[in-house]
Order: C-alpha cells, then sequence, then structure tokens
C-alpha cells in the first residue's frame, strides 16, 4: 500500500475549562490514504469534529494539543501560523455541517470561493471569476455565473453545502475532510451530496475523512471505519468487516440501534430497535478504565473499571480488524451484526 | 428600495407633526412673558403690546400653532424675538460648526471605539480588555465639561500646541477650522468613544464566533484578512445602528462642549433662547433635533440594507 497521506497518532485534545481540563480526545490513532475513504463514527461529543480541527490548528487557544499527526510526511502538531494556513484549503480542505451558518451571508459566493483561491496564489479579478463559475460548473450548480453573484441566503441548503465544497476544492487539496457534511440536509439532498463528494474524490483522488454520527452514510461510502467514543477509537475496520462483525460493544449497540429498511423479519420484531442506556461520559471527569463500561452491556471483567483496554486485533478476523474491549471476542455475531 | 424610502419618509413627517405638537405646547407651558423678557421690565406697555400682537401672542392657542406650522412647512419659523432676525437664517448660521463638531466627535468615538474594541474582543480577560473595560467606564464617567477644561489646561495652556476656544469656518481657512476643532472634537467624542468601544466589544465577540470565520481560517486566509472581512465587516453591521444614534445626539448640540470652548454651535443657540424665552428660536431648533434624528433613523435603516444582503424591506418589492 501507498504511504498514508493524513497519519494521525495518538492525538491528545484537552480544553481548560474553570472545572479543569476537559479531555476531548484521547489518544486518536487513524490513516488515511490518498483515494480512500475513511469514516470516523461516534456520538455528539465523541470528539470527532475536534480532532480534525486540531489538525489544522483551527481550535481556539484554550485547547491543549499534543501527540502528532502528519499530512504528506510533514508533522502539523505544534507547527506555526503561517505553515498551517498554507495547509488549510491547499492541502488539507474542510467541508461544514451547516451550510447557512458556514458561509458568510453579506458576501457574494464569487468573493467567498475568490478569498479561497487568493489564499494560496495570486489570481487576477478575471481568474477568479472564471475560475470560480468552473468550481460551481463542477459542483453541479447550472448557471454558474449568475449564481456568482448571489448571497448564501438566496441559495439552497443542497446549493450552499455544493458551493461550500467548491470552496474546500478551491485549493486542489489532497484531503477533504467532510465534518457532519451532509447532517443538515434533507435526505434526498443529502444523497446527491454523497455522489457528489464520491465522484470529486474519484476525479480528484482526493482522501476523504467523513466525520458523520450517521452510520447509513459510513456504509455506503466508506473504505475504513473508526468508530469514536469519549475521545478514543473503540473500534476500527474495514467498512464490511466492521459492519458484519462488530467486536466492540459500542459499536454493537449503534449498529443495535440503526433500523434496517429491508428487514426481512415481521413488522412486530422489527420494530425492537435496541436502545443505549445513559450518556457518554463528561470529558471534564472521565471514568477510570474503559470509558465506556458504565453503559456497557457486558462488563464483567474486574479490569473494566480500572484499566482502559488497549486496541487489540480481533481474534478471528482475517483483515485489519481491532477493538478496545475485553469482550471483543465474545460477542460476535452481535444482535446488531443479526439485524443487518 | 425607493417604495420602502417614500413610506419612510411619510411615516418621518407624521412623527414631526407629533413632535411639532409637543413642543408647542410646553412652549405654552412655560411660566414667564416672552415680549416682557425680550423687552425688558422697564418697556412702555405701546411697544409692549405693539410686540405682543405682531408676535400673535393674542390669538387663541390653537390659532397660534396653525399659523406657526403653516409657516414652518415653507422654511418660515418666524423671527427671533431678540435678535430680531429670522430663525431659519440664525439656525443655518450654526448648522456648519455643528456639523465639523459632530462630525469630529464622531470620527474620534471611532477611531477610540474600533481598535479598542475590537482588541478587547480578541484577547478577552486579558489586560487589554481590562484596559478597555476601565477606559470606558472612565470616559463615561467623566464629566464632559471636566475634561474639556482639562484639555484646554493641557493643551492650549500649559503646551500652547492649540487654541483653547472659538470655531473658524472650514472655507476660511482648514487648518484653522481642524485647530480649533480638535480639542472640542475630543471632548465630546469621548463619551460616545467608550459607548461605541463596549458596544464594539460585543459584537465582535459575536462574530468571532461564527462558523463563517472557522470556514474562513479552513480556506487559509491570513488572519488579518480573516478578521477584516469577515470579523469586522460583520460586525460593523449593527454597530451602524449604536453609532448612527451617537451621531444624531452629537448633531443637535452638545451644549456643555459647546459652551466650554465657546463654540457657536445649534447646542448653544437652543440655549440662549431658553434662556431669554425666544421662543420661535426654541421652537424651531428643537423641530430641527426631531428633523435630525428622524432623518439619521432613516439613513441608518437605508445604510442596514446595504450592509446586510439578507435585509430586504417588504414595500420594496
Amino acid at each position: 500500500m501507498t504511504a498514508p497521506v493524513l497519519a494521525v497518532d495518538d492525538l491528545h485534545v484537552a480544553f481548560r475549562t474553570r472545572r479543569g481540563p476537559a479531555r476531548v480526545v484521547n489518544g486518536l490513532s487513524f490513516e488515511l490514504h490518498p483515494g480512500r475513504t475513511l469514516a470516523v463514527v461516534g456520538e455528539s461529543g465523541s470528539g470527532k469534529s475536534v480532532s480534525s480541527l486540531a489538525l489544522l490548528g483551527l481550535l481556539p487557544g484554550t485547547a491543549d494539543v499534543r501527540g502528532s499527526a502528519t499530512f504528506d510526511g510533514a508533522e502539523l502538531i505544534g507547527r506555526s501560523e503561517e505553515e498551517l494556513r498554507k495547509v488549510r484549503g491547499a492541502g488539507i480542505g474542510m467541508v461544514f455541517q451547516d451550510p447557512m451558518t458556514s458561509l458568510n451571508p453579506v458576501l457574494t459566493v464569487e468573493r467567498q470561493i475568490g478569498e479561497a483561491l487568493r489564499a494560496h496564489e495570486k489570481v487576477s479579478d478575471d481568474g477568479v471569476r472564471s475560475r470560480a463559475a468552473e468550481l460551481l460548473t463542477e459542483v453541479g450548480i447550472p448557471d454558474a455565473k449568475a449564481r456568482l453573484r448571489a448571497y448564501p441566503h438566496q441559495l439552497s441548503g443542497g446549493m450552499r453545502q455544493r458551493v461550500m465544497i467548491a470552496i474546500a476544492l478551491a485549493g486542489n487539496p489532497k484531503v477533504l475532510v467532510a465534518d457532519e457534511a451532509t447532517t443538515a440536509l434533507d435526505v434526498t439532498v443529502q444523497a446527491q451530496i454523497l455522489e457528489l463528494i464520491e465522484r470529486l474524490q474519484d476525479e480528484h483522488g482526493m482522501g476523504v475523512v467523513w466525520i458523520t454520527h450517521d452510520l447509513g452514510v459510513v456504509a455506503g461510502i466508506a473504505d475504513h471505519v473508526v468508530v469514536m467514543y469519549a475521545g478514543r477509537c473503540v473500534e476500527e475496520g474495514a467498512v464490511d468487516e466492521l459492519f458484519g462483525r462488530p467486536a466492540h460493544p459500542y459499536t454493537r449497540g449503534l449498529l443495535g440501534a440503526l433500523p434496517v429498511v429491508d428487514d426481512p423479519r415481521p413488522a412486530r420484531a422489527r420494530e425492537e430497535l435496541t436502545t443505549m442506556p445513559g450518556l457518554p461520559p463528561d470529558p471534564v471527569e472521565l471514568p477510570p478504565g474503559c470509558a465506556f463500561h458504565p453503559r456497557c452491556p457486558v462488563r464483567a471483567d474486574a479490569r473494566c473499571a480500572t484499566e482502559p483496554p488497549p486496541l487489540a486485533p480481533v481474534p478471528g478476523s482475517a483483515v485489519a480488524h481491532r477493538a478496545a474491549s475485553f469482550y471483543a471476542d465474545s460477542a460476535a455475531p452481535a444482535d446488531g451484526g443479526d439485524a443487518r | 428600495m425607493s417604495r420602502y424610502a417614500l413610506r419612510r419618509l411619510a411615516q418621518s413627517v407624521a412623527v414631526l407633526l407629533g413632535v411639532s405638537v409637543l413642543v408647542f405646547a410646553i412652549m405654552q407651558l412655560v411660566p414667564g412673558d416672552p415680549v416682557r423678557a425680550a423687552l425688558g421690565q422697564q418697556a412702555d406697555p405701546e411697544t409692549y403690546q405693539a410686540l405682543r400682537e405682531r408676535a400673535g401672542l393674542d390669538d387663541p392657542v390653537p390659532q397660534q400653532f396653525v399659523t406657526w406650522i403653516a409657516h414652518a412647512v415653507t422654511g418660515d419659523f418666524g423671527v427671533s424675538f431678540r435678535s430680531g432676525e429670522t430663525v431659519l437664517s440664525l439656525i443655518l448660521e450654526r448648522v456648519p460648526a455643528t456639523l465639523s463638531l459632530a462630525l469630529g466627535a464622531i470620527v474620534v468615538a471611532l477611531l477610540i471605539a474600533i481598535p479598542l474594541g475590537t482588541a478587547s474582543a480578541l484577547r478577552p480577560r486579558k489586560p487589554v480588555d481590562w484596559f478597555a473595560s476601565l477606559s470606558s467606564q472612565a470616559g463615561l464617567s467623566v464629566p464632559d465639561f471636566w475634561l474639556g477644561i482639562m484639555l484646554i489646561l493641557v493643551f492650549a495652556g500649559t503646551l500652547g500646541w492649540l487654541p483653547s476656544s472659538g470655531y473658524t469656518p472650514l472655507t476660511e481657512d482648514p487648518a484653522g477650522w481642524l485647530e480649533h476643532l480638535i480639542l472640542p472634537a475630543i471632548t465630546a467624542g469621548v463619551s460616545s468613544g467608550a459607548i461605541l468601544t463596549r458596544f464594539v466589544r460585543s459584537s465582535v465577540l459575536e462574530s468571532l464566533g461564527q462558523d463563517h470565520v472557522r470556514t474562513a481560517r479552513a480556506k487559509g486566509m491570513r488572519a488579518r484578512d480573516v478578521l477584516t472581512w469577515h470579523v469586522l465587516r460583520n460586525a460593523l453591521v449593527p454597530l451602524v445602528t449604536v453609532g448612527g444614534v451617537q451621531l444624531a445626539y452629537l448633531l443637535s448640540g452638545v451644549v456643555v462642549v459647546e459652551f466650554v470652548f465657546a463654540w457657536p454651535g445649534l447646542g448653544q443657540l437652543a440655549f440662549q433662547a431658553v434662556e431669554s424665552r425666544d421662543y420661535p428660536v426654541l421652537q424651531g431648533a428643537v423641530l430641527l433635533f426631531a428633523v435630525i434624528f428622524l432623518l439619521v433613523n432613516l439613513v441608518v435603516d437605508l445604510a442596514y440594507a446595504r450592509l446586510d444582503p439578507r435585509i430586504t424591506y417588504r414595500s420594496a418589492r
């Protein structure tokens, strides 16, 4: 396999708060290879967005970031603002969740795409206009020339997200980070945006990090999946393997909570979606041991409350598949796995 | 847009009519006899009576009002009891000085507020923020007359850099105009600057937390460009409203500052009119202040739509 374009190794992020450090990311590692799609999955607050913002130095000053993240072999963590600025947009492009608030309401589309073009090279006004129109056409916006003069509020949600994608593409990045990029959109628009990003990925050979809580999206597009809980990777593996044989109780819980449209079972059985009791832990007071153990349905080992389980290969898996649980081998096939 | 402007103009006229009724009513309630005040206690009864009749003061009050309004719409606000000049010419004479002082003061206010408010928003709870908070508190607390006197003492007295008082028209001597303007503009601008500093701080803080600022940074824009085009540009929109109110307040005469610096502005004119019960001048001046407020508000609302494309006025369509 080729060298990874983005490699995150033992990333830690803590925010200084009045109550003490909020440890939001606690030793996250993953690799992204060119042209591949990595999905980072987890509940709100599991640290997925924070990790991606940490890579580009986009977190507020109250954040302490440790660990390593290399882009194209060069370290990102601890680099100067100016060095990071050169990576932003040009090396790693980002698409955010809510296209209404992520675009500046008082600037035109042309201006906002133009800023992304001008951030990394000198471009004439005419050059900006024609390149911006090209980008809009590329992301599937008809009548691009006219749309350049539009303000964000004059566009639909799907259009706005296409503009966001055009902005992210403007710097010709090698990696695209889509942070809940379809979450705020209608389901039909969601599908269009997914398709668009897949097409652009093929054309540009970009690596894509897809951050989402939506497992349905993950199943459709990802090559590799990282499941995050309380700032740690609790399970990772190739998408089919992970969905087919989820090893971690948390992953099984997530999959069990997912409705399956073509479920062959009778309607009554279908309604029995499992829910996970409890809430994710407070990052200021992370539980000792495995962060998931207070909610875990199978905890029985004394080590669960004292010792964080290491991310270890899942016994019996042929492909790369690792889970951080003392029960990784005891459960498959799981309820969630059954349902699929 | 033009239909909206027209509708707003019509509303303004209605407000103005209400204001004029109020102004007129208050004048009626104020004790004292304007003619007696103009002529003095020793005036002979015939002259006294003649002036009363000429001013229409013996007519029924509603009739006096109608007469006044009918003349006012043609620009005739009557004649000053004291000097015999027309009210309009008295007011117009004062406009350049007032305009100079108000604009000078708002420039001073913005020169204080934008850098200081922005700096403190960028470093909340840091020394610069404390300094900004402390100095805006001080700016609000210091009385204008005291600040004016201190500035005169230091810059006109001890250092001798600037004149202590008076006004030179811009058209006669631009350098002299500026020299005379600096101290009064600072004196009048400091309290507005203090108010605006707090406003800029909160507006910039809010703007900084917006998602689109994060997008701008993620594009790889330079920090300075992000600050100018995504933080300040958006923070400016609400600033226009507050700045407009401050400007209107400065335009309607800063009496104390005008007094300290012997500045021949509208505030001084109005004050002198109160002192001498010069009703026509006072009525004219108060009405003009109302017009200024209405106009500034109208301009602010129209500017809003230019600054924020999301705002369209219904009747404009």
